[in-house]
């Protein structure tokens, strides 16, 4: 399986034309291709030591925890760093297993406004002001 | 006070008209941010952050300034982003230079100058060749009658790519005396820095660099500077260094830097920084940056900039093409 | 020598004057903090710090500084092991037993034991840096293209074999890292290289984006689904470290600091490679070479002595020779031109006040800092007891917030996630990471040296076998990947023959 995504990748890797130096830019991605490749070959001749126990991809909490993840990532420079951080942290402590919305409120706000903090006082970093933008 | 009053008469002729009721907020209204395409402690960021300085020092800008450090491709990531996310915003700067010319030269990103609204060229780090100090080569004759008998026996490193700026530098050279700059082997490294460790480990016979990341290794005093690529001398500890002209070789170059505003700013504000910048750059503060980090002054403004920058763009181009480095 | 003591003596005077034992002990802090946060490494934090120190001295803005870095380097061992989630690549060996002593209740001993082998190694390293700078400097530079592509060799070839259970599967994560940092512009020729395109791409992976993602991302993720191996951590047994537990890594220290010093002086390698050969160094030595990875306390101390002692060593280039070995000593190089003061040896002369201030600074500095990181010890433990719930998204947040701050670049971030998938994806499946993360960190230097040896020698590759230096180096990395293979083989080789010998 993990062979059979790496061999794209080494085919990918002729696509460069060399140029003017004397080894070129090809020849060192191709020679870590052919590594590759043969490794990947041992591996399937001999898969040896624990065989992975394949428990399918990924649990469905860590695809959800994923998907927050991608989200938050996609909205934080859109809707700014406040917003979004409180409703990441809030959403995802709640998803794994907080009971108390007060308390995956408070924690998130908390966490969120120490973050900022320490970010854009003390370390002076802009972060992302967003929708806030004009009241900030 | 003085100083804030003239800044007032000035602002008020380049007045900013704010949409809101009518009140005119004088220009800048908000925070400036200054993009340094580049990352920190490199000539670009130091460009920048000595710009913020003189501004401060001499209180010419009413609005703090913030540096940004936008890494990437050698300021194709920041044109990038300038013409896509910054279109008319008048209150960002982003550093621009020689690297940035070659970067647009080849072709890497569908920019070019006319596609942002270029302000001003500020300094200039001119080029140095430099050797072992118990080097053969006494002086820049020396070595070119090297490179025109023998390019084989020459190893050159730069702290650039291949087709970026150090490898330029000696590839334009090298035409210049009328050397095929194909002959002589050039290693690339990733810095000045990388090069001068180089030649101090005797592995290369000289290395093209710039005057400030020589600079250290000048005065530790264990490398000689050949050439200096400068119209005049320069003072400091290269003050006995003579000139590529002096040696008989007509040949400068430098490595300029400048600012640009995005594309579709109002016309107010380019005259603005333009005079600001004019200003700064004959101010003291500014004097004692140029002598600290030995960079030579470079001011364009306007047609003269304009002018500057399709010639550099072009020259670049061709120097590629020669090199076989671009179709 | 006498000279020496008068020097340090006038460094002292400047460097306990009340203002700059202020600036060392807010230094330490915010670069303890710098280094506890992922996502945000020594060279952007000293980056970020450059805008205020304008307005100081040039001696209190060094010490400022220096403090800064030394911060990062003890604080950036704190993650690896309460959480498996290195704040920089040069912790990621920490991680291998540092994680495991936390899982089995002994986090105390393991950060007392970080921090005080990363007091050692920093004093005993400054003493050297103080008295050998100048003759050392010759050692910087004796490395040419082929022996630093020697070296990154051993490098990686001591990491492959760091995990022992599956080497082909390190192998080919080696391999994946190496390729990951392909990615960008190809500093040799300019050409863009698997960036399709993006120029976002063009820069490659920035190291510390990559160790965030790979560990931290992918921890994170795995810990979600609650199919960590271990569960909850075992009950804290301990704050503090056994005298038996100092006796044990007594050894580790030493080498550790010493290995770090010689290697954080090559411009070309660092600290993470000297952390990494430290922690094989140790597993070679140990008679039971088999506890590593499970908890042994040597895996923590050596590692940890080395990379701060690197960070020294990592100086001597730029006092010396006005060269900046690293990315960090060259932002702090930025740094000092911005406080018209040239770095090199005239330093010494011109600026005795910054360079022995410095020198005293550092012995300050780390005294503050172990002062600072024992009672925060206990501090620390106490995160483990959080409840995983609220202490994943927050570490989460974190990352995203410290890797935006170093980029100002969303795509940065989506890397990141990438990354968190693909760590995930290799974590299930039994691929250590660490060989991965090296491979990314030296990717980049590795082609570059290789490529360069091969332009001077005008394309011979016997270059990197007959300069001597670099033969022996490779040697070593032939040894220690073929060594442990040939014994497999010999010894299952003698199983066979005796199982065929039963059955006859």
């Amino acid at each position: 399986m993990a062979t059979a995504v790496f061999y794209i990748r080494e085919a990918t890797s002729y696509r460069n034309a060399a140029v003017g130096d004397v080894v070129g830019p090809a020849s060192y991605p191709i020679l870590l291709g052919a590594c590759l490749l043969a490794l990947g070959a041992a591996l399937l001749l001999k898969p040896g030591g624990a065989p992975a126990p394949d428990q399918g991809l990924a649990g469905p909490q860590a695809i959800r925890f994923g998907a927050a993840l991608g989200a938050y990532v996609a909205v934080i420079e859109p809707v700014g760093f406040l917003i979004s951080t409180f409703v990441f942290l809030a959403t995802t402590i709640l998803m794994l297993g907080e009971r108390s919305f007060v308390r995956a409120g408070a924690v998130a706000a908390a966490a969120t406004i120490s973050l900022w903090a320490l970010f854009e006082r003390l370390l002076s970093v802009l972060l992302p002001k967003g929708l806030l933008g004009p009241w900030l | 006070m003085t100083t804030r009053s003239r800044i007032g008469i000035a602002l008020s002729i380049v007045l900013v008209m704010s949409g809101a009721a009518g009140a005119a907020a004088p220009y800048p209204q908000r925070p400036i941010e200054i993009i340094a395409p580049a990352a920190a402690g490199g000539g670009w960021d130091l460009t920048a952050r000595m710009t913020v300085r003189a501004l401060q020092e001499e209180r010419q800008i009413s609005q703090p300034m913030t540096v940004t450090n936008m890494v990437g491709g050698s300021g194709a990531v920041a044109i990038a982003h300038v013409n896509t996310r910054r279109k008319g915003d008048a209150h960002v700067l982003t550093v621009m230079g020689s690297s940035l010319t070659a970067t647009l030269a080849r072709r890497v990103v569908p920019y070019t100058f006319r596609d942002v609204t270029p302000v001003a060229a500020i300094t200039g780090d001119f080029q140095v060749l430099v050797a072992r100090r118990d080097s053969n080569f006494v002086n820049l004759r020396t070595f070119i009658d090297v490179l025109r008998r023998d390019p084989a026996l020459l190893t050159i490193a730069g702290g650039s790519a291949f087709g970026a700026l150090d490898h330029l530098t000696f590839a334009a050279l090298a035409k210049k005396v009328g050397v095929d700059a194909t002959k002589v082997r050039y290693v690339p490294t990733s810095g000045g820095s990388d090069a001068l460790t180089l030649l101090l480990g005797s592995q290369v016979t000289a290395v093209m660099t710039s005057v400030s990341e020589a600079l250290g290794a000048i005065e530790v005093g264990q490398i000689k500077v050949l050439a200096v690529f400068a119209p005049e001398r320069i003072g400091g500890p290269l003050r006995g260094v003579p000139t590529a002209r002096e040696q008989g070789t007509d040949f400068v170059y430098v490595n300029w830097r400048g600012y640009y505003l995005p594309p579709e700013v109002p016309t107010e504000v380019t005259a603005f920084w333009q005079q600001t910048i004019d200003r700064m750059a004959k101010s003291k503060s500014w004097a004692k940056i140029l002598d600290e980090t030995k960079w030579a002054s470079f001011l364009r403004f306007g047609e003269p900039l304009r002018q500057f920058l399709d010639q550099d763009i072009n020259e670049t181009a061709s120097l590629l093409r020669e090199l076989g480095l671009m179709r | 020598m006498n000279d020496i003591l008068q020097f340090l003596a006038f460094g002292f005077s400047v460097a306990l004057q009340p203002h700059n034992v202020l600036y060392a002990a807010i230094g330490a802090f915010v670069g303890t903090l710098i280094g506890v946060l992922p996502g945000i490494g020594p060279v952007s934090g000293i980056a970020l710090l450059i805008p205020l120190i304008v307005s100081l001295p040039p001696a209190s803005a060094m010490i400022l500084l220096t403090a800064v870095y030394y911060g990062t380097m003890y604080g950036g061992s704190t993650t690896s092991i309460l959480l498996n989630v290195p704040g920089e690549a040069s912790s990621v060996a920490t991680t291998f037993d540092g994680y495991q002593m936390a899982q089995q209740g002994r986090a105390g001993p393991a950060l007392a034991i970080a921090a005080v082998g990363s007091f050692i190694a920093g004093t005993v390293s400054v003493a050297a840096l103080m008295l050998f700078s100048l003759p050392l400097a010759g050692w910087a530079v004796a490395f040419g293209p082929a022996e630093n592509f020697s070296l990154m060799v051993l490098g990686l070839s001591s990491v492959s074999m760091l995990t022992g259970e599956h080497f082909v599967k390190a192998m080919i994560s080696t391999v994946a890292g190496l390729m990951l940092a392909t990615i960008g512009v190809d500093i040799v020729s300019g050409m863009n290289r698997y960036t399709f395109g993006m120029p976002q791409l063009y820069d490659g992976i920035d190291l510390v984006t990559g160790a965030v993602g790979l560990f931290a991302v992918s921890e994170v993720l795995l810990a979600s689904n609650g199919i960590t191996g271990a569960g909850r951590v075992a009950k804290i047994q301990r704050l503090w470290m056994s005298a038996r537990d100092f006796l044990d890594s007594g050894w580790a220290i030493v080498r550790g600091t010493v290995l770090g010093f010689y290697v954080g002086i090559l411009p070309a390698a660092g600290a993470t490679i000297a952390s990494f050969l430290s922690y094989n160094l140790e597993r070679r030595l140990a008679k039971d070479p088999s506890r590593f990875g499970k908890g042994d306390i040597r895996g923590v101390a050596g590692p940890e002595s080395a990379n701060n002692a690197a960070a020294v060593g990592n100086m001597i280039p730029m006092l010396s020779l006005g060269i900046p070995g690293s990315s960090t000593t060259a932002v702090m190089m930025g740094a000092l031109l911005i406080l018209n003061v040239i770095p090199g040896p005239t330093l010494w002369t011109k600026h005795p006040d910054v360079v022995w201030g410095l020198i005293a600074s550092m012995y300050v500095s780390n005294a503050i800092l172990l002062v600072l990181n024992l009672p925060l010890v206990g501090l620390f433990v106490q995160i483990l007891k959080t409840p995983e719930r609220i202490l994943y998204p927050i570490v989460i947040a974190v990352c995203v917030i410290g890797v935006y701050a170093a980029s100002r670049s969303q795509a940065e971030l989506y890397v990141m996630l990438a990354l968190g998938a693909f760590g995930y994806y290799m974590r299930r499946h039994d691929y250590p990471l660490g060989p991965a993360i090296l491979g990314l960190v030296l990717g980049d230097r590795l082609e570059q040296t290789m490529r360069q040896a091969l332009i001077i020698k005008d394309g011979n590759w016997a270059v990197f076998v007959t300069r001597p230096l670099s033969a022996a180096i490779l040697a070593l990395a032939g040894l220690s990947l073929l060594g442990p293979l040939f014994l497999n083989w010999t010894r299952a080789r003698t199983l066979r023959r005796y199982a065929a010998a039963e059955t006859d």
